[in-house]
């Protein structure tokens, strides 16, 4: 058994030089500052995770976690790095809370604080140690050990009930208790963390009680804090903030600066003096572990979602400047504001009758240029800059259009344009030299601007709607597609004759309007105001309909999408959330910067130019500028994670035709996940990484089915069926092209189809109760597991089946062709929760499989004529029920050994591991009972529940449980008798184990590889 | 989500809430005693980490019970103590001290309750507020466990009971060997009301039993047991309580299940002084018209209680006010 990558909590971080020490799980990564990469990795404190990393000399660290601990030599050679062991672990009987290494190099003593309030001096050469207990004994969360020799050192421990207490550390020969110096009284539940930092003489900690306190010791005996008298000192509470919004789980303190962390996934930036400077959601609602700073500034954070995350610690706040234009100009009303390309900043305004432009210089209130505008202007006037930010147009209410363009530092008029004889709604540059021009009665016109005149290139119908205008547009070889009010996107086909589009996607903005249409990457995608990105592709322009292919959405942390910004081959979605103007980076996946503005506006623009992010709005009659260094927020992570919370499912897609293996996954955080794994590169580089992730889950995914839908020497096509909470069942089609080489742009996810069993709508089937309440009688039912199997008399319609939490089976009819589902068949269940369902083809008749929280067997077969379907049970001879297990049966997997009999084994939640051989007897027409043939099972393998099972081609069976191992069996079986002999068992990196899954490797016949998965994932060969 | 979701996805919180009980737990504590009868002739018995004390509230319905039974024989009135770190809600006939049981404190406290008297029952549902870090979790786990077993050591009776919840994880058989030292019995139970998948599950030890050359006073489970106990580890028995015909917590039944009328429930009992309480009243003080990602309060000096916190900042408004 072989371990490969992991993605799970990460607990640990430790800078030293140019590189950062990771502990993630029991493993422990070293990643280069310089380039990103990772330079070493191995699993070195396994079985125990490492819960921290501490420096002990320039060339050596301390790891440890759990009640384990061990010493490692690290050596950077050339830009590789190896860390070893210097002896084996070391264990102890206790859990560790710190470890110090207070003496000169050549004592080998370490300090260590356990979790019951007791500290050894400990020899790691003899393993000799000198215990100290505080005479108040008790469970610890935090402490922290402190001094500059292990004989007189002093410990801050954090209890679980609201207290810090300060004693020292005795260093006898025989055991003994030392006395509480101070006991620190103010939190409110478990303290957990504590520390304090002697530069100036402060106690920091965090607590259950959501606050960071600052606790101040003042020496008014002596004023030589060097040496200072612990038993003297006062102690009292100085600085208590609030402002996390779950528990606070460490603070440290960084020159004047205060950084916690904590389970609400933000960081919170402190001065001294307590106020918050800066609060960043830092892990997209991941709990946030560990935190570092290196000595270049820069701030490592490791969360719950597997990542490292990296921040500038330089104070955005005081990083960012900004300045006002018109400031004194009382009567002048600004009305837009643009950036030109080197972002200088134009703006339009108007004094009583005279409307004028002014050209400031970058970041400074001096005018370079100004003059007036045509006295038609005044009223009623729109402006858009073209994308190279050079020319501008103004369009007014009669329908004419002037362009200016900039040649020699000076603003020329190029032409005043009578487009129509109506008012202009909007204008859209296309590109530098086209626009779309929209008036009354959506009438749209593409315009072509040539020297001093210009050019209708065609024009077009916009379909009838109250707010009938373009809100955005943009064209893709014959394509024209433009966004409109109402939510609305339209394709033309500019070759056509027709002026009316020939493709629609109504309202898929909803009502609020589409905000921008731009390409990206060769696809289209459209923002709006319901906080999304949408992605299309463009099909083959020879294949009539349709042109362009919708393929998903992606929800934005902000409520209003403005538009996407490419800067150096990067994407930035601008918009607003709230009260700000916000930044979001497409390649980072999050919010880089949030410019507090009051909310949506009319008028503003946004530019990344020479390092700086720069945004102009207008308030109050007045232009408001800020800039921001943009290499201090854009700074890529050091680990990318995975799932934010616990995977409940993976499966593999089966690939014949590629070297790579392509996974999805979903679980409690909503999302689908596709990743792939590379087997081509060496062996010990087998990485699992992100190719991308879906929303559209409205609560957990706890299912997956895959159909393989066509595969041919060009690519593999699958239908991928994800269920879970709410009943909600989504259908997505993946496709992967065939490649030697793996790159992302060959898999491609479309999301067909979400259907909910209760519909979406809130208001369905409510009941009244008393005056004011009302009440949805449906029960919350979770689907558990989901089966499909193609129609046997339809091969274009899918057999759905689903097992539900509220007791049913139900089956669903999809219809591939119509991406349409319908609800079959319900069957009802005894009021027990369907675990798992399982549908094969036995002698060319449907065979169910359920199983539930009950703990017994069914077997069932349905008859299906077109839309018409017949569940019917099936006996199993000799009994009425077949129990399996005392309770839940979380996991199976099933084997054909022949024509008619079975191996399934199964794991429960009452720790039992069962294989049984059942044999289906059939008729004709229909399967007409079960017999059990033999069974074989055993509890005393694993200690917990049992949620994962594999039956493996060679006779192993491999099982694994929340009790984090994996076990391996040889099963055999003579004359349909079982033999099952433990071969071994392993202890995983992962916790919260759900499942396991084969992950076909198709470079090495030896070797297996598996993808454990719960709290993250683990990659293992077999 | 909707104020009865909670109500829909589980069925045993709407029946705590429609008969009476503080929590949910309640349902695990009946069900055991259905499978193990914890209760026969029990008058004396310590409820460790009882908050909010549902747990507590069966013992005081079961003790009064046997005590009206055994009325004749004039025994005393029935003797609970309930121990937490949280406070807790007065239950009549039950006496409560609030601290950590795992304080050798709190441990000394309990015991000089009993005096030379004996408990009939300890049970202890105690759980860390969980963190998510699984192997901390479970650690903490099983040290409320060793803590409880080490109080229940020095005031249970010969042959009395001691039940205590337990994390099914990668150490627990250790517990299991440990425990098993100290009682004739040991079972794993796993109560219906129990989510299906959730890591916890209850001992049962029956038949409590001092051995030898264990001095209870001077016990030091995390050092004395692992000299005591060999390679071989004992798997406890794994025993699920509650019949087929109570309902199954992994199940979401309508609101209307078994034709009875659903009527919303409040809450029987919400926490009291939750450690998180004075955190969220003092962010809402501020956080009017205001959203989260900038909302903070920073207090110096002393501790100030919320109402003093409203005071100053009434008084600065005033100040504010007159200013302009
Ligand atoms: C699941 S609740 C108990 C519910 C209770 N049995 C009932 O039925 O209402 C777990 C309790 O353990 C308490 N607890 C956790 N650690 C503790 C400790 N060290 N000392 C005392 N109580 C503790 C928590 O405060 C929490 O109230």
């Amino acid at each position: 058994m072989k371990f490969f990558d992991l993605t799970t909590d990460v607990l640990a971080i430790k800078c030293h030089k140019n590189h950062v020490f990771i502990g993630i799980g029991c493993s422990l990564y070293v990643v280069s500052q310089i380039d990103n990469k990772v330079k070493f990795k191995s699993s070195i404190l396994h079985p125990d995770n490492i819960h921290d990393i501490k420096l002990q000399t320039d060339d050596r660290i301390i790891i440890y976690g759990r009640k384990s601990l061990c010493i490692c030599q690290v050596t950077v050679n050339d830009g590789f790095v190896e860390v070893i062991k210097l002896d084996e672990i070391h264990h102890f009987n206790d859990w560790i809370i710190d470890v110090k290494c207070l003496g000169s190099v050549n004592e080998p003593i370490l300090t260590i604080l356990f979790a019951h309030n007791n500290v050894y001096n400990y020899n790691t050469e003899s393993k000799k140690y000198s215990n100290t207990i505080c005479k108040e004994t008790c469970l610890l969360y935090a402490g922290e050990i402190s001094g500059k020799h292990f004989t007189n050192a002093i410990v801050l421990s954090g209890t679980v009930f609201q207290e810090i207490l300060i004693w020292s550390v005795l260093n006898n020969a025989t055991d003994s208790y030392s006395p509480i110096l101070h006991r620190l009284k103010g939190h409110k539940g478990v303290i957990f963390s504590v520390f304090y930092n002697p530069m100036n003489n402060i106690i920091c900690s965090t607590s259950d009680d959501r606050t960071v306190r600052l606790w101040k010791i003042s020496n008014n005996f002596n004023h030589n804090l060097k040496d200072m008298n612990w038993s003297k000192v006062e102690i009292n509470l100085q600085t208590t903030m609030y402002g996390h919004l779950a528990r606070v789980w460490k603070a440290i303190l960084i020159k004047d600066v205060i950084a916690s962390i904590g389970e609400d996934s933000r960081i919170c930036f402190w001065n001294l003096s307590g106020e918050l400077l800066h609060k960043i959601e830092a892990h997209q609602g991941a709990t946030i572990w560990c935190i570092d700073i290196s000595v270049n500034n820069i701030l490592f954070t490791g969360g719950a979602d597997g990542s490292v995350n990296c921040w500038s610690m330089i104070d955005i706040k005081s990083s960012m400047s900004q300045y006002s234009l018109l400031e004194d100009s009382q009567k002048e009303v600004p009305k837009h504001v643009i950036f030109l390309e080197n972002s200088d900043v134009l703006v339009y305004s108007s004094l009583k009758s005279n409307t004028r432009i002014l050209h400031y210089k970058k970041n400074k209130n001096q005018i370079l240029d100004s003059f007036s505008l045509p006295e038609f202007s005044s009223a009623y006037c729109i402006m858009e800059l073209s994308p190279n930010r050079q020319k501008f147009a103004l369009a007014s209410i009669r329908g004419d259009i002037i362009l200016y363009n900039k040649s020699d530092q000076k603003w020329n008029q190029c032409g005043i344009y009578k487009i129509m004889e109506s008012k202009i709604f909007s204008v859209q540059w296309l590109d530098n030299d086209r626009a779309l021009v929209c008036s009354t009665e959506g009438n749209l016109s593409i315009v072509k601007f040539i020297a001093q005149r210009i050019e209708i290139l065609s024009q077009h119908i916009l379909p009838p709607s109250r707010e009938r205008w373009v809100t955005s547009a943009c064209t893709h070889k014959n394509l024209l597609i433009c966004g409109d009010r109402m939510g609305s996107i339209f394709v033309y086909n500019l070759n056509s004759d027709s002026r009316d589009p020939t493709q629609t996607f109504k309202k898929i903005h909803g009502r609020l309007g589409v905000q921008s249409c731009t390409m990206m990457n060769g696809n289209l995608v459209t923002t709006g105001r319901d906080g999304t990105l949408r992605f299309y592709r463009f099909c083959d322009m020879k294949d009539k309909t349709p042109i362009i292919e919708y393929l998903y959405a992606k929800s934005m942390p902000m409520d209003w999408v403005s538009k996407l910004l490419r800067h150096e081959n990067d994407y930035y979605v601008l918009g607003f959330k709230e009260e700000d103007f916000v930044v979001y980076s497409v390649v980072l996946k999050r919010i880089l910067v949030k410019f507090p503005c009051g909310g949506g506006h009319r008028s503003w623009d946004c530019l990344i130019y020479n390092n700086f992010i720069n945004f102009a709005f207008i308030k109050k009659r007045k232009i408001e500028v800020y800039v921001v260094p943009f290499n201090k927020l854009f700074i890529p992570p050091l680990l990318v994670g995975c799932h934010t919370k616990e995977i409940y499912a993976v499966k593999t897609l089966r690939m014949p035709a590629n070297p790579y293996n392509v996974l999805i996954s979903g679980g409690e955080d909503c999302r689908l996940v596709i990743h792939f794994i590379n087997s081509l590169e060496s062996e010990s580089k087998l990485n699992l990484e992100i190719v991308d992730s879906f929303d559209g889950h409205l609560s957990s995914i706890k299912c997956l089915s895959i159909f393989p839908l066509k595969e041919d020497e060009f690519c593999s096509k699958y239908l991928i069926f994800s269920g879970g909470g709410r009943a909600q069942i989504k259908i997505w089609e993946v496709t992967v092209n065939n490649d030697e080489l793996f790159s992302k742009e060959n898999i491609s996810c479309k999301d067909l189809f979400s259907y909910m069993l209760h519909g979406p709508d809130k208001e369905r089937n409510k009941i009244w109760v008393g005056k004011e309440l009302m009440y949805n009688a449906d029960p919350e039912t979770r689907y558990m597991d989901i089966s499909t199997i193609v129609h046997p008399k339809n091969m274009h319609n899918i057999l759905v089946f689903i097992a539900c939490s509220d007791g049913y089976l139900r089956t669903f009819i999809y219809d591939i062709i119509l991406n349409k589902i319908k609800l079959v068949h319900t069957l009802p269940y005894r009021n027990r929760c369907i675990l798992k369902v399982q549908s094969m083809l036995h002698q060319a008749k449907i065979l169910l499989i359920t199983m539930a929280t009950d703990g017994l067997l069914n077997f069932w077969t349905c008859n299906v004529e077109n839309d018409e379907i017949d569940v019917q049970k099936i006996g199993i001879e000799n009994t009425k029920d077949f129990t399996l297990h005392q309770s839940g049966i979380n996991s199976f997997d099933l084997k054909k050994l022949d024509e008619c009999n079975y191996m399934l084994a199964t794991g429960g939640d009452d720790n039992l591991l069962g294989v049984l051989i059942f044999k289906a007897v059939s008729s004709k027409k229909s399967i007409e009972m079960i017999k059990i043939v033999s069974t074989w099972n055993t509890s005393s393998i694993h200690y917990a529940q049992i949620t994962g099972v594999k039956l493996l081609t060679d006779n192993k069976l491999i099982s694994v449980g929340a009790d984090q191992k994996l076990a391996v069996h040889d099963i055999t079986c003579h004359d349909l008798n079982i033999h099952a002999m433990f071969v071994e068992d392993i202890t995983l990196c992962i916790s919260d184990i759900q499942g396991i899954t084969f992950c076909d490797n198709k470079n090495n016949d030896s070797g297996r590889i598996f993808c454990v998965y719960g709290k993250g994932y683990q990659l293992l060969e077999y | 989500m909707g104020k009865t979701s909670k109500d829909k996805r589980d069925i045993y919180y709407r029946r705590a809430k429609e008969e009476g009980w503080r929590a949910r737990s309640a349902f695990k504590l009946l069900q055991i005693d259905q499978e193990f009868s914890i209760f026969n002739g029990v008058t004396k018995a310590v409820d460790l980490c009882a908050a909010p004390g549902s747990w507590s509230q069966v013992l005081s319905r079961r003790l009064n019970e046997n005590y009206e039974n055994l009325k004749q024989k004039s025994e005393k009135a029935p003797k609970i103590i309930a121990v937490d770190l949280q406070a807790m809600a007065p239950i009549e006939g039950v006496v409560q001290i609030q601290g950590d049981i795992t304080n050798i404190k709190t441990a000394e406290q309990i015991i000089a309750h009993f005096g030379n008297e004996h408990a009939d029952l300890v049970v202890c549902d105690g759980a860390p507020d969980v963190t998510g870090l699984h192997d901390m979790d479970i650690f903490i786990q099983s040290q409320l466990l060793l803590a409880a077993l080490k109080i229940t050591t020095q005031i249970l009776k010969p042959k009395g009971t001691f039940i205590a919840k337990i994390f099914r994880a990668k150490d627990a058989s250790l517990l299991y060997s440990q425990l098993k030292i100290f009682f004739g019995s040991v079972s794993c139970a796993k109560p219906r009301s129990s989510r299906n998948s959730s890591f916890e599950a209850f001992v049962v030890c029956k038949d409590f039993q001092m051995p030898e050359g264990f001095n209870p006073a001077t016990l030091d489970l995390s050092t004395d047991i692992n000299k005591l106990v060999g390679i071989d580890r004992y798997i406890a028995p794994f025993v699920i309580c509650g019949d087929l015909t109570q309902p199954d917590s992994d199940t979401t039944y309508p609101l209307d299940f078994e034709g009875k009328e659903f009527r919303y429930c409040q809450p029987t009992q919400s926490p009291i002084n939750p450690p998180y309480q004075e955190a969220m009243h003092m962010m809402s003080q501020v956080n009017i018209g205001k959203f989260p990602e900038s909302t903070s309060v920073t207090l110096t000096g002393k501790n100030m209680s919320l109402a003093e916190f409203k005071a100053t900042k009434a008084k600065k408004q005033d100040s504010n006010d007159s200013q302009k």
